[in-house]
Formats: C-alpha cells, sequence, structure tokens
C-alpha cells in the first residue's frame, strides 16, 4: 500500500493551519533572550560562584523538586557530580531520548548510569509548577535537559551540549526566557502590548502598560495621512530606555523600536530620523561617503574625518560578497564619531556609532574589536 | 535593514509553515505556540550568523525537533490554566472528532517514529539529512520510518 500514498500531501492535509500571531510577539521574546544571554555573559564570573552554592543546596536539601532518591557518588572528572542508582522499571527508554525525563506518578527519572554534572532546581521561581534543568552525559554523550512539570502534565527542552547554545548556563538562560514551557503571563503581556511588551498602538490610540512611562512623544514622523498615522515614542519601564517608532492604520501597524543603550545614535532625535528614513527606504543621516577603493569622504558639511582604514578585516560585517568597505573616526558637530560603511550590490549599509556609545572605542582598533563584541546582537543601529 | 525588519519579514513570511511543524511534533496548539516562541527566541539570537548562513527556517526546525515538547505521555496532557488569557490568537485543541484519521495516528506514533516522519515524509529531507537533523543513524531512520508508514497505512485503510 504504501508506494500507493502520497504522503506528503496526506500529511500536509492532515496538519491544521493555526493562526499566526503579530510577527512583533516574536520579536520582543528574542529581544528578551538577547538581553538575558548579555547577561549572563556580563555576570559570567559571579555565576560560577552562585552555581557551587546552588548545587551544595541540592544536595543538601533536595531542593523543592522531586529527586531521585539515588545515593550520591563521585565523578572523578567533576567533584560536584552525581551517580543515579537503578529505577523502578517504567516506560522503556527510546534511543535518542535524552536521559532524564518526567513521567505521572513517578516523578523525574534519570536514567540508570547517567552522571549529573550540574543540578538546578526550581528554574522559575514563584511558578506553580516544579522545573529542574540538568547538565549530564548519559554513554559517552553531554546532555542538556530542562524539565518543567505539574499534576497536569510536563514540558521538556532538551540538547545535545553545544548543538544550540555555548554553554549550559546559556542553555538554561535561552529556556527559561518567556517564563517556562508552560503558558507565561510574558506571553499575555505580548498580546496586550504587541511593541515590545511595552505599548499597544491602533487606530484607536496608543495604551503603555502599568509601570511603563511615556517621556516624549513626537507625533506622526512618518507624515502618514489619515487614517494611518505613526508616532515617535522614548518609553521608560524598569529601568529601561525604549526608542520606538510606530504605525498604525485599518489594516494593522507595525513599527520598530530599540533599547538607547544599543543604539549607535547618541540621542532620540537622530535615532528617529534614521529610523523613519529607512521605513521609507530613504538613506538617512550619512556622515560620510564611501568610494571604490574604500575611503570614506565626509558626507556632510562641517564633517572631519580623523582617520580612517579602507577594508577593514571584521568578516562579521563585511562578508566575501562585499565590492567595497571602510571604517573612519570622524568629528562632527562637536562629538566624535564612527562610520562603518560595506557595498553590497551597489547599495551601500552605514553603521554610525557616536563615541559616547562605544565605550572603550577611542581609535578604529577598538571601534571594531567594540562591533566585534556586538555581533551577536546584530551590531549597532 | 536591520535585524527586527529582517526577522520580522521572515518571521510574517514563515511562522505558519514553523507552526505547523511545531503541531505536527507535539500534537497540542498551544505546545506548538511555545515551542515555536522558544525557537524563534533562539533564532532571533542568533540571526546575524544564522541569517549569513542563509540557514533561518533549518535552524528553527533543527531546535524544534531537538528541544521537544515532552508527548509520550498524552493521557496525561497538560490544560493550559482558563483564566486572564485575553485575546490570544491560539485556539483551544480541536475536538478529537474534527482531528483527521492520520493526525491522530500521528500522534500516536513513538517520538522518534514521528520526528521521522514529518522529517522525512512530510518535510521531503533525505534519510541523510533526517540521520543529521536527529542525531541518530541512518538505519535508525529506515526503521522508524518503516515502523512510522506501517501505523500511519493502518490509520488510513480505517478511513
Amino acid at each position: 500500500m504504501s508506494t500507493h500514498v502520497d504522503w506528503r500531501t496526506e500529511i500536509d492535509s492532515a496538519v491544521e493551519h493555526l493562526p499566526d500571531r503579530p510577527p512583533a510577539v516574536y520579536v520582543a521574546a528574542g529581544r528578551r533572550s538577547l538581553r538575558r544571554r548579555r547577561l549572563v555573559v556580563g555576570v559570567a564570573g559571579l555565576t560560577a560562584v552562585v552555581l557551587s552554592v546552588s548545587v551544595g543546596f541540592a544536595a543538601t536539601s533536595g531542593g523543592s523538586a522531586p529527586r531521585s532518591d539515588a545515593p550520591v557518588a563521585s565523578d572523578p572528572a567533576v567533584p560536584d557530580s552525581e551517580v543515579t542508582t537503578p529505577r523502578p522499571a517504567g516506560e522503556p527508554w527510546a534511543k535518542g531520548e535524552a536521559p532524564a525525563r518526567v513521567s505521572p506518578g513517578t516523578g523525574l527519572e534519570i536514567r540508570d548510569g547517567a552522571v549529573v554534572h550540574e543540578r538546578r532546581d526550581n528554574v522559575y521561581p514563584g511558578k506553580d509548577t516544579q522545573s529542574v534543568a540538568l547538565d549530564l552525559t548519559f554513554e559517552d554523550e553531554r546532555w542538556w535537559v530542562l524539565l518543567e512539570w505539574d499534576e497536569g502534565g510536563a514540558a521538556t527542552a532538551q540538547s545535545r551540549a553545544a548543538d544550540t547554545a555555548d554553554s549550559f548556563d546559556e542553555f538554561v538562560s535561552e529556556n527559561i526566557e518567556g517564563g517556562g514551557m508552560f503558558s507565561a503571563p510574558q506571553s499575555e503581556l505580548d498580546e496586550k502590548f504587541p511593541q515590545a511588551g511595552l505599548v499597544n498602538y491602533t487606530t484607536k490610540g496608543l495604551v503603555v502598560r502599568k509601570g511603563a512611562e511615556i517621556v516624549r512623544r513626537v507625533d506622526n514622523p512618518m507624515g502618514l495621512e489619515s487614517p494611518k498615522s505613526s508616532v515617535g515614542l522614548v518609553v521608560e519601564h524598569a529601568g529601561t530606555t525604549t526608542w520606538m517608532l510606530l504605525e498604525t492604520g485599518p489594516r494593522g501597524g507595525g513599527g520598530s523600536y530599540e533599547d538607547e543603550v544599543d543604539s549607535g545614535w547618541p540621542t532620540f532625535d537622530l535615532w528617529l530620523a534614521d529610523s523613519v528614513a529607512l521605513q521609507k527606504g530613504q538613506p538617512g543621516l550619512r556622515l560620510a561617503t564611501l568610494a571604490e577603493d574604500g575611503t570614506l569622504s565626509p558626507g556632510e558639511d562641517g564633517v572631519q574625518i580623523l582617520d580612517q582604514l579602507p577594508n577593514p578585516a571584521i568578516p562579521e560585517y563585511v562578508d566575501e560578497s562585499a565590492t567595497a568597505s571602510g571604517v573612519a573616526m570622524l568629528r562632527w558637530r562637536g562629538e566624535t564619531w564612527f562610520v562603518l560603511a560595506v557595498r553590497y550590490d551597489d547599495q551601500d549599509a552605514i553603521t554610525t556609532v557616536a563615541a559616547s556609545k562605544a565605550p572603550g572605542a577611542d581609535d578604529i582598533e577598538s571601534f571594531l574589536d567594540f562591533m566585534r563584541d556586538h555581533v551577536d546582537e546584530g551590531g549597532m543601529r | 535593514m536591520s535585524r527586527d525588519t529582517e526577522f520580522t519579514l521572515f518571521v510574517a513570511s514563515r511562522q505558519g509553515h514553523l507552526r505547523r511543524v511545531a503541531y505536527a511534533l507535539c500534537g497540542d496548539p498551544h505546545r506548538a505556540e511555545d515551542l515555536l516562541q522558544t525557537s524563534l527566541a533562539k533564532l532571533y539570537v542568533a540571526w546575524p550568523r544564522i541569517r549569513h548562513d542563509g540557514e533561518e527556517e533549518a535552524y528553527v526546525r533543527r531546535i524544534m525537533v531537538r528541544a521537544n515538547i515532552d508527548e509520550s505521555r498524552r493521557p496525561w496532557r497538560r490544560e493550559r490554566a482558563t483564566d486572564d488569557l485575553g485575546d490570544r490568537a491560539t485556539p483551544d485543541t480541536l475536538p478529537m472528532e474534527d482531528r483527521s484519521a492520520l493526525f491522530e495516528a500521528l500522534q500516536d506514533l513513538p517520538v522518534q517514529q514521528r520526528k521521522v516522519v514529518v522529517l522525512r515524509h512530510w518535510l521531503g529531507l533525505s534519510i541523510k539529512e533526517t540521520a543529521a537533523e536527529l542525531g541518530i543513524g541512518e538505519g535508525t531512520v529506515k526503521s522508524h520510518s518503516h515502523r512510522g508508514l506501517a501505523a500511519l497505512e493502518r490509520s488510513l485503510s480505517t478511513r
């Protein structure tokens, strides 16, 4: 029979189409994840200290989650590791299945023979679920597993080590962001305030989430005609300042936003002008222009080029398809700036960063280092 | 284009397909949504590198099949709390009678069989690609594929 079945068509017909959600919801979740990652990187040294404490707590108190009642033995390679004892016979372990799981009535199961290098209990403090993150090895394969469960069921995130994250810290932080694998209040907030989880801008008006404050508002910077409209906002919430350019109309809306600290522009006005130009497909403010040989020249009156480097070795931004590139340090309106220009398909991608927004960058080489450090955050805008 | 703009365009064009893949893998629209959001958040973080390689969709799919929502205990399926859900777009779980026999049969497959069937026979990956995606041997892919399709055939024969 199998030779007569078009499985692709049959399965395609069987899987329902579910409703789309606003892409802004996923942008917001991604940005939170990015912030979390930065935090992890920034406090890596501190994290190591905290972890050793938490492992000790888990070993002495049992933590908040159900645990294997196994005795603890030592992994010669990892002082804080645990070795599980055989567990009651249960569901067979599938090949390729992570060596830890949760089953109804049984609770947490760690596969016989698995070596636990690190365990973090209750990774969603404050939630009414139980959870644990495990770094463990089974049959010479290293796994990172995060389990969340309650009386109704369980969810698992699992990964062979380093497949989807660079470290166990990163695996845990990326999987706990957003509040967990069960429905998270954060998602509801994103639904209500789809722009950065802060505001909802529709033709009916602007609604701001509780605790957020609009400290500046520029009406219709895009110059749209009714019933469409646009707004530029500076929003402060939980110690973070966010710059926003939003549009709305009868068919929906959208926009762009960026935390002030992540922008290369020193002021909201310059960021807004650049964002408006970007939305309109215009080049925006260009302090320097790029020649074919990688030389940069002043692009605005009053710009003074202080130093420059054609064809910089920065493959994170300039790949082999670029036809020209250059970086310059310059002076304009009493401030020092850096410009990285890359030409692809006859279009120039210009990154403009005020020196005041690039800590540690006081010459071209240190600026390139700064940009390399920010490549995973998408560079600066 | 900025990361947000590129990412938004990608999500707008591919979220429907990726959500269906997640739904096929875990059989529950809420879990599918959670799985998709988690996977897309990872993509956002890695966007400069992944975008450069042109592997956006494969990256999300890989995360979804490797960080799959627990599936094998269907009788113990968790119900989402219904209070204060606002205007969330994802619908409630479809009534069983409205779900096709094939979809049900797909959900009844053991997890690894189901993943193989989805990747190999719906998404059209080769045996080698499916093995690499799931981190298992090619022989295992063939075995899962054979058994999985046999189970699905039985479901079709009862329609």
